[in-house]
């Protein structure tokens, strides 16, 4: 690579150009094939679906402070926990680590220059815009209220305009996240550099591989049962419409043999974020590589075999739920590998609680609780009684908010300083931690409560009515919790916005972030900060990627370097002056 | 990208991009990610695959007869066209392996002109089942006996083959005006031209055949009857036939309730015995199918074309040679997975009894 002259002029040392300032007009975002651009742009859409979702979770959240709802009546009720739901899944949590830290970082770890189809991966971010705005089309149109799971008749019953909108929303969607996948797959598969095997990968790299195995697999039958959808609503085929002949279980069959396995397109990425960020953080080497790595593997295959689980009560056959319950449980054992191993790594280990670490600590806790809930409801008996009860709002609120999400943020503060070449202020990170830690419980553990009482999900009120009788001690306690989960609701919203703040304050106030800060061995610290237009001048050399005792604190720089090629002996004129 | 890099790189192929290390890593990144794809269409279809199967399970006597309503010579001949384009891709392919210019370039627009045939015996197909009233579960309105009319269809069809074939050449004398200059343009307008132009023989040939047909029929007399007895009732009737079967949907809760592990196959069979198989509007779900299937498929027919006008775009200005075909290639194998759909739908739908 030839120095140009603005590199001259800075000195060799600190790299002039990068990817941020290589080229700064808006039709160089807008039209970039760069990773780790298309990464950012993302990044920016998925964090203002958060915003966007997170309200609505609010306004959930307040209009239950009263038993007979505070805020809307019962369809605008309907509307906002379906966009709420809508929204965090499809636009929030599916792309949120792969399409942004995984766009960003997948091809950095494989020392490569950018991801295979880089025109593929532009696509697939406008793609995910397109999508985002049929949704925002179906938001306008005001009548979207058939929960995000379209379950039939609902959906074929309920207004169409919105159904149709959303629906064609997501199909798109699809095809981003089923373009996201492919490239990941098709990068990892074919770009490796010359020494890393399969088993000399970061885990990440594994996570991100069964993700979009996953997403390959299970998004097209999503994308045909929402076209199928569509033309149900407006033309009447008769396959899922009770009222036409159809089958409105085939329906749930055909989505939950995406959704389920579409959960593990949300928890797979944040284990590899987990898996990556807590040997770094207790600087030693991650525990069970070969068992994380293949539990992912695992999980992403099992997840296919567990679709019914959704429909314990949709009468589905008797044979048919007890061996999907079966299955079920089966999904715990490479989770258990995962989470024990974690544990094994942290086990006598030099524990940095840095702000990630906290977020990584708070997630092992949250998605422990998630899964060990999950067996009550993996259960014939126990899910007949908790089916559609606020148990298991509370469960995938463990396992997607407390897992995916927590894993998303610890792994943005890990690598905003790679991203963005700042520090951020490490206080106040901690801080947010520990107020979306205890938010985070105070919201949804009074909802495992809340469901084993018989509260279900998706009421509009619970003062007592027709159908929905409730004796007056029970209506205190409903009342009780749900003011507690809203309590909780606003110091979590204020723990996300203070992390948040954090980061973007970072942008402008942060002192310059060193090449590696937090001593990771993964081919992304060898970079540049902020990495350069092409990531690498040459080709990096592989290792182990969780050996760190290749690297020193360099008090100097404020973050560690390699250790200087250790001579047996060392002998005093062979030290390195300065 | 600044100039220096190119520089840097010129011993490159000039269609091999920045990021890959070697002509062949980029070949096999570009094939892996096209059979990832074909394995996400195969898993769209299934979709419908599965409905098929689960609606032929509980209704195999309405799939047997509705599909009578298919024609097979159509369905066959389209089979024939598209089994063509698959070799004349193959060959295409391996054209494009050895270097052979003109075998690639007849061979690729071979496979357009069989893509545009099968798409104009399809809107036969399509045009006369909507004059007939053989539509979807929402829109069925055949009644059995009443013998539309289709002579103004056949008309309509007739003269649609004629301005396909007008739009055809005229796009042929297009790329001749417009791609003067470029050869790549030429080729382009050529190739669509010529697919348009196999659209329209398609659409006259079945039209003729179809029509022959018609009259064969009529003036021997025979036309299945096979919707008879539901029919019978005639469409006046249908909402007192709903009402029945709601009557039967009140019985059938309490039989649910009796025998509530049975199998999974119960739902649909109390579905079944909701709606009546023999229900007068049900035969609509089978044609929900049918027009799913067979419009998906023509979709990926569709696109098939629009990407073999690039293909040809490209091979026209000679960008494919002995170490650069993986476009083709790609494409090829595309094309191949939309023809064997094909070879499943054909005997699933026509072939039933």
């Amino acid at each position: 690579m030839i120095a140009t002259p603005a590199q001259l002029e800075h000195g060799s040392d600190a790299p002039a150009s990068n990817y941020l300032n290589v080229n700064k007009t808006i039709a160089s975002w807008a039209f970039t094939l760069d990773h780790k651009r298309i990464g950012i742009m993302y990044l920016v859409g998925i964090a203002v679906s958060l915003l966007l979702g997170g309200l609505f979770a609010m306004a959930v959240r307040l209009h239950l402070w009263m038993p007979e709802g505070a805020l809307f009546n019962e369809d605008t009720y309907n509307q906002v926990f379906t966009l709420h739901g809508a929204i965090m899944v499809f636009l929030f949590i599916i792309p949120s680590v792969p399409a942004s830290l995984g766009n960003f970082f997948l091809p950095i770890m494989l020392g490569a220059k950018d991801v295979a189809f880089p025109r593929m991966n532009l696509a697939s971010f406008y793609l995910w815009v397109l999508g985002a705005i049929f949704f925002l089309a179906a938001l306008l149109m005001t009548g979207l209220d058939t929960g995000w799971t379209f379950y039939t008749p609902y959906s074929s019953e309920t207004h169409t305009a919105p159904v149709v909108a959303a629906t064609m929303g997501v199909f798109i969607l699809g095809f981003s996240s089923i373009f996201t996948g492919l490239n990941f797959v098709v990068t990892v598969n074919t770009m490796r550099p010359p020494g890393m095997t399969w088993f000399k990968m970061p885990l990440f790299l594994w996570s991100i591989y069964s993700t979009g195995i996953i997403q390959l697999l299970a998004t097209p039958v999503l994308g045909i049962t929402v076209l199928l959808l569509a033309a149900e609503a407006t033309l009447h085929i008769g396959i899922f419409d009770p009222k036409y002949g159809g089958d409105p279980v085939l329906f749930q069959h055909f989505f939950w043999f995406y959704s389920h396995p579409a959960v593990y397109i949300m928890i797979l990425p944040a284990m590899g974020v987990i898996s990556e960020l807590l040997p770094v953080y207790c600087r030693k080497h991650i525990f069970g590589y070969k068992f994380i790595a293949l539990s992912s593997v695992a999980i992403a295959l099992l997840g296919f075999l567990v679709w019914g689980h959704h429909m314990f009560v949709s009468s589905q056959s008797a044979l048919a739920t007890v061996i999907f319950s079966g299955l079920t449980f089966s999904v715990a054992i490479p989770s258990g590998i995962k989470v024990f191993n974690w544990l094994a790594t942290m086990y006598k280990g030099n524990i940095y609680l840095t702000t990630s670490m906290c977020y990584v600590l708070s997630f092992l806790f949250l998605f422990t609780i998630g899964g060990l809930t999950g067996l009550h409801l993996g259960s014939l008996a126990t899910d007949i009684a908790l089916h559609d009860t606020y148990f298991v709002v509370a469960h995938f609120h463990y396992v997607m908010m407390g897992g995916a999400l927590i894993a998303f943020i610890a792994g943005l503060f890990h690598w905003w300083p790679k991203m963005f070449g700042v520090m951020y202020n490490e206080f106040w990170g901690r801080i947010s931690a520990l107020l979306v830690f205890v938010g985070f419980n105070l919201t949804f553990f009074p909802q495992f409560y809340l469901g084993s009482l018989g509260m279900p999900r998706r009421y509009a009120s619970y003062e007592g009515r027709e159908g929905f009788p409730v004796s007056a001690e029970l209506l205190e306690q409903f009342t009780r919790l749900h003011r507690v989960s809203t309590v909780g609701a606003m110091v979590l919203g204020v723990g996300l916005f203070i992390a948040a703040g954090v980061l973007l304050a970072a942008l402008f106030y942060g002192r310059k972030a060193p090449r590696n800060p937090w001593g990771g061995a993964t081919l992304e610290w060898t970079c540049a900060t902020p990495p350069i237009h092409h990531n690498f001048d040459e080709t990096p050399t592989v290792d182990d990627p969780y050996i760190y005792a290749n690297l020193e604190w360099d008090p100097d720089e404020g973050g560690f370097k390699p250790k200087p090629p250790s001579t047996p002996t060392p002998s005093p004129e062979h030290q390195p002056v300065g | 990208m600044s100039a220096t890099a190119h520089a840097d790189e010129h011993q490159h192929h000039r269609f091999q991009a920045h990021h890959f290390e070697t002509a062949e890593q980029q070949f096999q990144a570009g094939k892996l990610g096209m059979w990832l794809f074909l394995a996400t269409e195969v898993l769209f279809f299934s979709g419908m695959f599965c409905a098929y199967a689960v609606f032929r399970a509980a209704h195999p006597e309405v799939f047997e007869k509705a599909a009578e309503f298919l024609n097979p010579t159509l369905g066959a001949a389209n089979t024939l066209v598209l089994l063509a384009s698959s070799l004349s891709v193959a060959w295409a392919v391996r054209c494009a392996q050895l270097g052979k210019q003109s075998g690639l370039l007849s061979n690729l627009i071979f496979t357009m002109v069989c893509a545009g045939i099968f798409m104009g015996v399809k809107a036969v197909e399509y045009s006369l089942k909507w004059k007939e009233g053989l539509l979807w579960r929402g829109k069925f309105t055949w009644t059995d006996g009443a013998h539309p009319d289709l002579t103004s269809t056949h008309e309509m069809l007739y003269s649609f083959g004629l301005t396909l074939a007008g739009i055809g050449a005229a796009l042929i004398v297009a790329g001749l005006i417009l791609g003067a200059k470029s050869v790549g343009t030429r080729w382009a307008f050529f190739a669509l031209g010529a697919t348009v132009l196999g659209a329209a023989g398609g659409c006259l040939i079945g039209n003729v055949y179809t029509a022959w047909e018609q009259h064969d029929e009529q003036t021997h007399g025979e036309h299945s009857e096979v919707f008879e007895d539901a029919h019978a009732l005639g469409l006046e009737e249908v909402a007192e036939e709903e009402v029945h079967a709601e009557e039967a949907e009140s019985e059938d809760v309490v039989e649910g309730q009796t025998d509530a592990e049975a199998p999974a196959a119960t739902v649909v069979q109390e579905m079944a015995a909701e709606y009546g198989g023999e229900g007068p509007k049900f035969p609509g779900v089978f044609f929900s199918i049918y027009y799913a299937m067979t419009g998906v498929h023509a979709i990926h027919i569709l696109a098939g074309i629009g990407v073999f006008v690039w293909i040809v775009s490209r091979a026209a200005r000679g960008h494919f040679e002995p170490n650069y075909y993986g476009p083709v290639e790609y494409t090829g194998l595309y094309w191949h997975l939309v023809d064997l759909i094909w070879i499943y739908l054909f005997p699933l739908l026509y072939l039933i009894r």
